[in-house]
């Protein structure tokens, strides 16, 4: 995932032990096609299923998010939020254009067998300055830095910025273990795994925050130092604060019960 | 679940005093700042920007204080007539007060209004003048060395005298090298130029350069020309940023509003210029002349050269602006070919002038259709009509004809006024103006070519 100016990236899980999987990456105005694909009939995304048709429909990225095309006679197409409460769109054959709302949304494709799924990710989507509502004769203006304070990676930068936001003389940065067992009580997290953590950590660092990557250290450092770069830029630009804790379960274990039995 | 994190605006009573002001009333509220109306104890009005104060948490008031400190050192600065002009800075001190106490107070000069209002009700009669005002302020910033980093129609002050000047200094910030660093701006996306998108972000914040604060000023005359309308189509911000970036990623034409006067479209097409290093051909002092140019209802001009073949890069751009012609070249090299003959041997007696910090001279040839050029190479029908000689840089000639031609191997320039320099350089200018009273050609007005194989036609001058 790189700052080349897409607003939206498209995600085919490779098979397990096949390599990274496959991303595309898309500018506003841009548009890929997805289906099963045929020699003469080549597809921007690729499902190796037989189940799916060979042009199955398309995707086009719009200001900052995108708008889906089913181009099946028959198939509806169901998308997800895979963070969010059980939320989904089905996407009518033949519909064309139709918009997505989600920053995170899977795609699943209607086959017998096994599963036909990608994701796609709209980074971009823009949030009002939240200083800026609710203020006589002020502009409604954009945050900086187009964060979604429901989405699970606002929670694992919160995590990774807790020990500083409570007590700013402290220099340590939790590690992945330790934000997986801080999160852990939350609704949604009990599964999270280290490379999950990871996984928001590099989408915040290259995608969300543009943090200027460092030349010259080996991957073991570059994790390490992705997140001391995070929790930097998040703390100096002010996109985390005191008043997000609350977000977190409660440090004592009595209170983390009651929370979760909420 | 939003967390608030319950930030409410600097409330201050009409009749509080700080400093030497008393509060009258609210203006705006803005970022991290509450500016209120206030009036001296002679009189003056001020406008007080608070700032800060203990309803901030220590976090939030850690992320203030650079910019604090950069607008308060900034206001500190020698006064210029194109930036607004500060009074003083104090601090609260009122315990008694704690959502106040501690916050810091900026004192300025107060404008009757800004350019955001008056574009509100429609295309301003002296936006021109306005804009020029703008371009000269942002011409000072950046000879003194400093990126305004926000310019937008609501940080354009207009004073009761109806002069304008640039306000808001909180992101401006003193460029090293080629760039300074700013925080990451909190506000309307459609200023912001292309690069920002792309732009990564260091614990110092974005790289921003003058070449921003251009695009942003040919955001806001675009704004101010077309009735508030920006540059790129939408509804929504998202919509004119997608349009943007498809405009810059090559995929879709500038398309300026009809209602943008046609010699302003030059300048809001080249400060709209799609990359960084594209736009840094035209710094601030440049665009300033030209909007001079434009407002003054006298001159045209134009930029931009291109090249049937092999394209390199331009080498510099002049502005001339003549008794007779305004013209403006874009310089492109050819790299083959004999040198022309001098434009010396053409005797001129008229003044020089200095534009964009050059010494050029416009010497009209009283005798329409000389062949100036009778190498076959030089085209069947390359007439001139006067050259002009700009010091420390090659002469030029300007052609007569309609959709002259000039030829040079395989390559060709075929356009109404087109330039041949005698240091073997060529390019050519798709308008030109000819006032009335010239002594070389009958008609005045403009003529402009759009393509090829478009025939020239004639724009009246607004």
């Amino acid at each position: 995932m790189e700052a080349d100016g897409s607003t939206v990236l498209v995600q085919v899980p490779a098979p397990p032990g096949q390599g990274p999987p496959l991303v595309v990456h898309l500018r506003p105005g841009d548009v890929a096609t997805f289906g099963r694909g045929a020699p003469d009939r080549p597809v921007d995304v690729p499902l190796r299923h037989d189940g799916v048709s060979r042009l199955a429909g398309e995707i086009r990225a719009a200001e900052d998010h995108w708008l889906l095309s089913n181009l099946s006679r028959h198939a509806t197409l169901v998308v997800d939020n895979p963070e969010g409460a059980g939320e989904y769109l089905r996407i009518a054959p033949r519909r064309l254009a139709a918009p997505i709302p989600f920053e995170f949304a899977r795609v699943s494709l209607p086959v017998a067998e096994g599963e036909a799924v990608f994701l796609v990710f709209a980074p971009q989507h823009t949030y009002a300055d939240e200083e800026m509502l609710e203020r006589p004769g002020g502009e409604l203006t954009t945050a900086a830095f187009p964060l979604d304070e429901t989405a699970k990676y606002f929670l694992v930068l919160l995590a990774l910025c807790e020990p500083r936001l409570r007590d700013s003389t402290s220099v340590a940065v939790p590690t992945v273990a330790e934000v997986i067992e801080r999160l852990a009580p939350l609704q949604g997290f009990g599964a999270l795994t280290p490379s999950a953590v990871n996984y928001h950590i590099d989408y915040l660092a290259t995608t969300k925050l543009r943090i200027k990557q460092r030349a010259g250290i080996d991957d073991s450092q570059r994790l390490e130092w992705k997140r001391d770069a995070l929790v930097a830029t998040a703390l100096r630009f002010g996109l985390v604060g005191e008043q997000h804790l609350r977000l977190l379960p409660s440090r004592t274990r009595l209170s983390a019960r009651t929370s979760s039995e909420r | 679940m939003p967390v608030s994190d319950g930030v409410v605006p600097l409330s201050v009573p009409v009749g509080y005093r700080v400093g030497g002001w008393e509060v009258t009333g609210l203006i705006a509220a803005g970022g991290w700042a509450t500016v209120y109306a206030a009036v001296g104890e002679d009189g003056t009005e001020a406008a007080l920007k608070f700032i800060g104060g203990d309803r901030l948490s220590l976090r939030q008031r850690a992320v203030l204080t650079e910019t604090i400190e950069h607008e308060v050192a900034f206001s500190r600065r020698d006064p210029h007539p194109r930036l607004v002009r500060p009074f003083e800075v104090c601090v609260v001190d009122d315990p008694e007060r704690p959502e106040l106490h501690g916050a810091t107070v900026l004192a300025m000069e107060r404008g009757a209004t800004t350019l955001r209002d008056l574009i509100a009700d429609g295309v301003p009669a002296d936006a021109e003048r306005l804009l020029v005002e703008v371009a000269e302020g942002l011409a000072h910033l950046h000879g003194a060395g400093f990126v305004h980093g926000d310019l937008k129609p609501s940080n354009v002050l207009i004073r009761a005298d109806g002069s304008a000047c640039l306000a808001d200094f909180g992101l401006t910030r003193e460029v090293e090298g080629t760039h300074a660093y700013a925080p990451p701006q909190h506000g309307s996306t459609d200023y912001l130029p292309p690069e920002w998108w792309t732009e990564q972000v260091s614990d110092r914040g974005v790289a921003t350069r003058p070449s921003g604060d251009v695009w942003a000023f040919g955001v806001t005359a675009h704004q101010a020309l077309a009735g508030g309308l920006f540059p790129f189509p939408g509804a929504t911000a998202q919509a004119r940023t997608a349009a943007m970036r498809a405009y810059t990623a090559g995929r879709e034409d500038l398309r300026l509003n009809a209602e943008v006067p046609e010699r302003w479209r030059s300048v809001i097409t080249d400060c709209l210029a799609p990359d960084h290093a594209r736009r840094s051909a035209f710094p601030a002092e440049a665009i300033a002349e030209r909007a001079h140019l434009a407002a003054s209802g006298l001159e045209v001009v134009t930029v931009v050269g291109r090249r049937r073949r092999r394209p390199v890069v331009a080498g510099a751009v002049v502005a001339a602006v003549l008794g007779l012609a305004g013209v403006a070249i874009a310089l492109t090299r050819d790299d083959n070919g004999p040198p022309a003959r001098s434009a010396d041997e053409f005797p001129c007696d008229r003044d020089q002038v200095t534009r964009l910090n050059l010494r050029v001279q416009y010497c009209p040839i009283f005798e329409p259709g000389t062949p100036v050029y009778d190498s076959p190479d030089r085209g069947n029908d390359a007439r001139v009509v006067g050259t002009l000689r700009v010091a420390g840089l090659a002469n030029w000639f300007i052609g007569q004809d309609e959709r002259s031609v000039y030829r040079r191997g395989t390559g060709e320039n075929r356009w109404w006024a087109y330039t041949v320099s005698d240091d073997d350089t060529f390019g050519w200018v798709p308008e030109v103006f000819f006032k009335g009273g010239g002594d070389n050609t009958p008609d005045g007005g403009l003529l402009r070519c759009g393509a090829r194989d478009n025939p020239c036609r004639e724009s009246p001058l607004k």
